[in-house]
């Protein structure tokens, strides 16, 4: 269950016949551009095969239609105006090609464009657990990193490609006219090319592999070394002697290796290579110079100027093999695109909508994640009723955030039941049941988006908009004056791209993060330690303030502080997956357990203002 | 427009970096990679002159002598001898240059990987402050973490063209030996490429650095959409509407900076390829050979046939040099900020002095402020404590108060801009920096877990014969214990999986113990221990744990602690409370509380729930 995804998309794969995948694949690849913008494809391909076309032309046409002239001696005015029309034509196609290349750049983001947006249409129905596979990032979000400039490099190559294809053949016509003979010359080092072409590449796929592990050691070094986050400890410990001698090995590793591969390598491009050069070139020759010495050859002129026509088209050919194996190479991203895009997922049936929560309740719940040997959560037992105040508190690791995600059914669980309002929580419609929590999660994100956007989660439509979102950020203790915030609420939140914009501490993100719940006004408030990162004054206002907004909601916390669990009506003490305990702070403190002894832990240094019984009782439990 | 006009030119003046300068640049790679390994340099170099000169040699010269073999009245026999030879030579170096290629690609990665340790070591030792100056920062790290790839770059590029000249040259000579006006058609057009060459490409790379900045923020856009870390803000929010109107927005920005670099690369393009190529080497070219053989009848089939077959290697040559111009370019730009982060004169990390005594000494800040590059307001402002010896401090206050800062500038990271801060009666800067920090050690907020073992985590260096122990104690003490006895390979589990299948990836409370083992490491030299905020991702049994052996570990040193948790400052000696870069108030924990002030009303609000 919940792979859906990933199981639809092994369905496609095996669909797809290899033989013709790079095909399928390519023109799938052509197909988004064309989608994109109806000119940019047509005009790429004919401008980078129009070249080549024309190269036929000069090198081996008119080569042979000089060489012929001065065989005959024909007027010099007709091969002079022959000329000029020629290069009129060439300065034709130059102006053509010429503004191709402002109309890619000004479509190129176009491609973009069409492609993220139907990303962004269909990444609403991808499950939480499919993003969280390895596999996932694996196949998908480098496909999709790369796709937009791949698509555009493909067309160009195809067009390319089209060019070799279509100037070899012509090149060829031209040959065969002259000599059919000549033609062996061609057709052996193409099938010799070919075979040593895929040896020749099985052998660099297999020298990657070979230094995949030794690459990704040297990389992580060079990473230690270049980001900001290592440079203190860089500066203050000996880190260099740990980190540099295993780069040094791993380079020295990848050296070797490769040398091994790249010598058998360096064999099979001189097959692949040297024998254009050698058969098209120097055997070609022998057989003119036969030819010409032996045979009765009336047009000399002719076969003198097919030697410089073979030249032209074995180029030719040897750039179509190439480009051959970088479509073939560069297209295979796009089935990654095509079953990201266009497998059929299936279509979540229409499920009632909730509408407000009034009661969460999970009967025996257990939850193991996929892949993982032992089970996060065992036989959870908790209910929630509509404005109450519940506190999840335990031990690091206990299974706190699990539960939580389940409760909002981000996972299916693996035993037990969710009821909300009493129906299951695989009954309903489960994103309109989402929209009504507002959540803070430890991991929490804050976007490159101005702040006022990073609040309210859109767009702010007028001047109502900002005043909510400054409220929201005033009521989350978020100094919405600090002199960071160059364009007040529509500051950027981020760096990347804006050098005025504003990079929260982890305190300041966990703020906004919060104001994002309090612009909300949800049904159901989620915090995941909200306040690891504020400091007490922060903290307390915090709380107290989201205690006070959503009175007659709910409220969900998980807190390690246990000083604010006690503004909690009921709270859920975990410990290896389980609820070990549960109940109002008084009666757990009454039951002297795990609860009792982690809250008079943290009380200790507080004990001054307590009484002195409960001091006296604190120093024995120390005791 | 004309303000998009002049936008463009401020822009093109920017970047502008002379042909000059641009060789000079690659000229100190090549001198910097030869410092490394000048045999292996100078045989790349050699043998890829060679080869292209002998290429040139075999396609032009030995050609030219076929082909007036076949047009003339040369015997058959001797015309095979001719086509022998040029099969030997064409075997022999096609051979070459493949072995070239690839003995060159291997060979280089050990360079490459020599390079980038010397430049990794180099720049830990660049001062932290380097890190804050955004604009540095960005350049330089991206410049030098490619320095490896640009430097093995520059010495196949400078190979290439310096091959792809001789070629040239080879190839002009035997057309000289035909015509000598003949040879002016490629070296027209060679110069007219070389000129307008440059300019295209600066017009393209200007486009290409706006382009990419816009495109950044349509590509962060929709990454967000698809990256496994935003999956549940996309899920449980809006989010997805404003991201979708910046990402359009984005490319609407990109579309018009091709509108604005398009139009002028276009004319530049055409007039190179009109004059290269249409008119200098179509046009001009069959025109006046046909000249020559029809109108003069100076030269025969044969020479027409040879002299066309050289002009047509000397423009595929051109063509060749262009691309590897391309590079030259793209290399000369980088290099002139490698040659700057090489040049860079570290102040702190290298400063050499006295060794501070094996006994603790007091630590004085006297006035001390600090400001970081670029910004318009101090850090820390006339900051005055002293440590005595043995002391227990403790640091409070809110986020952003400067208490991080303030342990940098203990640990000289940075230097004081304001103040100074002395200790055993020396002013910090007096020391040599390696021997005055042997003196503290500091676990920070923000610590790093590496990819290596756990003990090589701990120790931060190489782990020697008979530290075992001490590292299992110290983990012990940092209440890793659990965890450890949980992990087959012990201390010689490797930590995360960045290069290890079998590596093991510890939770944020985990990392955070390992950070800390580190105070608890044996350390003779040790007299001052730094914390900051060391129990943040701890749960509350962990902190207690913690706090406890903190304290008894502690012993004679001194101790600085930074918290905002009000309960873990009670331990110590002084309490300093900072705000805004100053300190507020000061004292122990009882003169704090009955001062009534900022510090009684943070405790209180914190206490007020641990009431029972």
């Amino acid at each position: 269950m919940g792979n859906k995804f990933l199981t639809g998309e092994c369905r496609s794969m095996n669909s797809m016949k290899k033989k013709d995948s790079m095909w399928r694949q390519l023109r799938y690849a052509l197909r988004q551009v064309w989608e994109a913008d109806r000119l940019l494809l047509p005009f790429t391909i004919f401008k980078n095969s129009i070249e080549q076309i024309f190269y036929v032309f000069f090198f081996v046409y008119l080569t042979k239609y000089i060489f012929n002239c001065i065989e005959r001696n024909i007027a010099y005015s007709r091969l002079f105006w022959f000329l000029i029309v020629a290069c009129l034509g060439h300065v034709c196609v130059h102006f053509i090609c010429g503004w191709y290349e402002t109309y890619r750049k000004i479509k190129m983001p176009e491609v973009y464009r069409h492609i993220f947006h139907r990303v962004m249409d269909i990444s609403d129905t991808i499950e939480l657990s499919d993003y969280e596979s390895p596999e996932f990032y694996d196949k998908y979000a480098r496909a999709l990193d790369r796709c937009a400039e791949s698509a555009i490099d493909l067309s160009i190559q195809t067009g390319v490609y089209i060019g070799n294809v279509g100037a070899t053949i012509m090149s060829l016509v031209i040959v065969l006219t002259v000599d059919p003979v000549l033609l062996v010359f061609m057709v052996i080092p193409m099938v010799v090319s070919l075979y040593f072409g895929k040896k020749n590449g099985k052998c660099n796929y297999a020298r990657e592999k070979a230094i995949t592990r030794d690459k990704r050691t040297a990389d992580y070094v060079k990473r230690v070394y270049y980001e900001k986050k290592y440079a203190s400890e860089i500066r203050l410990f000996d880190i260099n002697s740990i980190m540099l001698d295993k780069q040094e090995k791993a380079v020295e590793e990848m050296g070797r290796i490769s040398l091994t591969y790249r010598m058998k390598s360096a064999f099979y491009s001189f097959l692949m290579k040297g024998s254009y050069s050698i058969l098209a070139g120097i055997a070609a020759y022998f057989y003119v110079a036969f030819r010409v010495k032996n045979g009765g050859v009336t047009d000399v002129s002719s076969y003198v100027a097919m030697i410089s026509a073979m030249a032209f088209s074995t180029d030719q050919l040897k750039h179509a093999v190439e480009n051959r194996i970088f479509l073939n190479n560069e297209s295979r991203l796009f089935r990654n695109l095509y079953e990201f895009l266009e497998t059929e997922r299936p279509r979540q049936a229409a499920k009632p909508d909730i509408g407000e929560i009034r009661t969460i309740e999970l009967q025996d719940v257990s939850f193991t994640y996929p892949g993982a040997s032992g089970e996060t959560l065992r036989n959870v037992s908790f209910l929630w009723k509509k404005g109450e105040k519940l506190a999840i508190v335990g031990y690091n690791g206990a299974g706190k955030t699990t539960l939580i995600k389940l409760l909002m059914g981000l996972y299916p669980v693996t035993s037990g039941r969710i009821l909300v309002n009493g129906t299951d929580i695989g009954e309903i419609d489960g994103n309109a049941y989402r929209k009504r929590f507002g959540t803070v999660f430890q991991d929490l994100q804050v976007f490159a988006l101005p702040l006022v956007e990073n609040v309210l989660m859109r767009r702010p439509s007028g001047q109502e908009d900002y005043d909510l979102a400054r409220q929201a950020l005033l009521d989350a203790q978020f100094d919405v004056s600090h002199p960071g915030l160059v364009k007040a609420l529509d500051t950027i939140v981020s760096r990347e791209f804006d050098e005025e914009g504003f990079i929260p501490s982890g305190g300041q993100a966990q703020k906004i993060a919060i104001a994002r719940v309090f612009a909300q006004q949800p049904d159901m408030v989620i915090l995941d330690e909200p306040s690891s990162a504020l400091d007490p004054l922060a903290e307390y206002n915090m709380y107290n303030n989201m205690m006070r907004l959503s009175k007659g909601r709910g409220v969900v916390f998980i807190s390690h502080r246990l000083s604010s669990a006690r503004m909690a009506d009921q709270i859920y003490m975990m410990k290896d997956g389980c609820v070990v305990e549960h109940g109002s702070h008084e009666e757990l403190m009454e039951k002297r357990g795990h609860y009792y002894e982690m809250f008079m832990l943290q009380a200790e240094n507080y004990q001054e203002s307590l009484p002195e019984e409960l001091l006296r009782g604190a120093e024995a439990f120390y005791e | 427009m004309s303000n998009t006009a002049s936008r463009r030119k401020d822009k093109l003046k920017e970047e502008r970096i002379t042909i000059r300068q641009m060789i000079g640049n690659v000229t100190y790679l090549l001198k910097y990679a030869g410092k490394y390994d000048r045999p292996l340099i100078l045989r790349i170099m050699i043998l890829n002159i060679l080869l292209l000169s002998g290429m040139a040699a075999n396609d032009t010269f030995i050609l030219k002598m076929i082909i007036n073999g076949l047009t003339g009245d040369m015997s058959f026999y001797r015309i095979m001898v001719l086509l022998l030879i040029s099969l030997v030579l064409v075997v022999i170096l096609e051979w070459m240059r493949q072995m070239l290629n690839e003995w060159a690609q291997a060979k280089l990665i050990p360079l490459s990987g020599r390079i980038q340790r010397d430049l990794a070591e180099k720049n830990s030792l660049k001062d932290l402050i380097f890190y804050d100056d955004p604009e540095s920062y960005d350049t330089y790290a991206v410049v030098s973490q490619r320095a490896d790839e640009l430097i093995a770059d520059a010495v196949t590029v400078v190979s290439k063209i310096i091959g792809g000249t001789v070629a040239l040259l080879v190839a002009s000579a035997m057309i000289l030996t035909i015509d000598p006006v003949l040879a002016l058609f490629p070296i027209a057009g060679f110069l007219v490429n070389l000129a307008t060459r440059f300019k295209i490409e600066k017009i393209n790379y200007t486009w290409w650095v706006e382009y990419r900045k816009k495109l950044r923020k349509a590509d962060y856009s929709k990454r967000v959409f698809y990256q496994p870390e935003f999956a549940k803000e996309c899920k449980l929010t809006d989010v997805r509407g404003p991201l979708r109107l910046q990402f359009d927005e984005a490319l609407d920005e990109a579309a018009e900076e091709g509108r604005i670099y398009g139009p002028p690369l276009t004319w530049v393009s055409l007039v190179n390829w009109i004059s290269v190529f249409t008119i200098f080497s179509f046009f001009a070219i069959p025109a006046y050979l046909g000249y020559l053989a029809l109108v003069l009848k100076s030269i025969a089939l044969g020479e027409v046939a040879s002299a066309n077959n050289a002009a047509n290697y000397v423009r595929r040559n051109l063509n060749e040099i262009n691309y590897c111009l391309v590079d030259f370019q793209v290399i000369g730009r980088y290099g002139d900020k490698l040659i700057k982060l090489l040049e860079y004169e570290p102040n702190i990390e290298v400063a050499d002095g006295l060794t501070p005594a094996k006994e603790t000494g007091a630590l004085v800040l006297s006035h001390v402020s600090f400001r970081y590059p670029h910004t318009e307001e101090d850090t820390l402002s006339d900051i005055s404590i002293e440590i005595r010896p043995g002391e227990k401090i403790a640091i409070v206050g809110e986020n952003g108060a400067g208490k991080t800062t303030f342990v940098k500038l203990l640990m000289r990271l940075y230097d004081v801009t304001g103040g100074s801060i002395s200790y055993a009666g020396h002013d910090i800067r007096e020391y040599n920096t390696r021997q005055y920090r042997k003196k503290i050690s500091a676990v920070f907020q923000d610590y790093n877990i590496y990819a290596a073992t756990i003990a090589e985590n701990v120790l931060l260096r190489k782990v020697e014969d008979g530290d075992e122990a001490e590292i299992v104690r110290a983990l012990e003490k940092a209440d890793f214990g659990r965890k450890l006895r949980s992990l087959p390979e012990g201390i010689r589990t490797p930590l995360t999986r960045e290069f290890d299948e079998s590596g093991v990836n510890l939770s944020g409370g985990e990392g955070q113990k390992i950070a800390i083992s580190r105070v608890f490491l044996h350390n003779d030299d040790r007299a001052v221990s730094i914390l900051d905020e060391p129990s943040s991702a701890l749960d509350p049994v962990s902190e207690y744990k913690l706090n406890k052996n903190l304290i008894e570990n502690a012993g004679e040193n001194t101790v600085i602690f930074i918290s905002h948790r009000l309960s873990t400052t009670r331990m110590a000696d002084r309490i300093y409370l900072f705000e805004h870069g100053r300190i507020i108030e000061e004292g122990t924990h009882d003169e704090l509380m009955k001062r009534n002030g900022r510090y009684r009303e943070m405790f209180d609000r914190q206490a007020h729930n641990y009431l029972v």
